[in-house]
């Protein structure tokens, strides 16, 4: 089933796309028309655009030669405001595969009889600490409305805490989102890793 | 008259619909929660 948030040009594309950046750039995808292209972040615009292959990277390709869509392009808003004053705010749809990862790793964490951090990312206790608080916000507002309590995140072992802070900040650097980068709101489709979707998050 | 047998009754220490196993577990939140629950509001 379509994801609402995906247009049926998007939609139609993420069937072929393999790739983390592919996947993206087909969630960016609003709309195609007879030599032009849309963006959701920036519908109000038209992009002319002269593919040379029929494919998901033919189409990148072309958006990048286009100055004004690869800035676009580099230029993409992380979070958007929640649908209601009780909502927290949320990644923009554009960003689902990093949010289906996301869930994926705080699942295993509880799950996985392995469940390492990542060596060459450092976060500070304290970051660690305020992570668990905000994946825990969610879930509590989730149980709330149904007839099922939460898993607590405090319950997880420490180690098992950093390494699901660890990997969250790692999954987020995948997608061009570091924390320097953070700071500025936007990420960059160009930046985004050609490494192939997880399986386990391969959710169309 | 026969002896009256009554049956042990242990009292539950959870709620039958919140056992630990059915807990909610984050993967099962639908595409939108999760988008939420990546909190872009905290830093990576």
């Amino acid at each position: 089933m379509r994801d609402p948030e995906l247009s049926i040009a998007g939609w139609v594309l993420l069937g072929e796309a393999r790739t983390l950046r592919e996947r993206a750039f087909c969630r960016t995808v609003q709309g195609l028309d007879h030599d032009s292209i849309k963006f959701a972040h920036t519908p109000e615009q038209i992009f002319q655009i002269h593919p040379v292959e029929p494919s998901v990277n033919g189409l990148m390709s072309a958006c990048a030669a286009n100055t004004w869509s690869r800035d676009r392009l580099s230029a993409i808003p992380i979070s958007r405001l929640g649908r209601s004053a009780l909502s927290d705010p949320e990644l923009v749809p554009m960003l689902q595969d990093l949010a289906d990862i996301l869930a994926m790793e705080a699942n295993q964490a509880f799950t996985e009889s392995y469940y390492p951090g990542v060596p060459d990312v450092q976060v500070p206790d304290e970051h660690v600490e305020v992570v668990m608080l905000a994946l825990q916000r969610e879930m509590d507002r989730e149980g709330k409305s149904g007839q099922r309590c939460p898993i607590e995140f405090a319950s997880l072992p420490k180690d098992r805490q950093r390494a699901l802070a660890e990997r969250r900040r790692w999954w987020f650097q995948k997608f061009s989102i570091t924390p320097e980068r953070w700071e500025s709101g936007q990420w960059s489709l160009w930046e985004v890793s050609g490494e192939e979707m997880p399986p386990l998050g391969r959710t169309v | 008259m026969p002896q009256q047998i009554t049956t042990p009754v242990r009292t539950p220490v959870e709620s039958p619909l919140v056992t630990p196993d059915q807990k909610l577990l984050p993967a099962e939140v639908c595409p939108q929660q999760k988008r939420e629950m990546a909190s872009p509001d905290v830093a990576p």
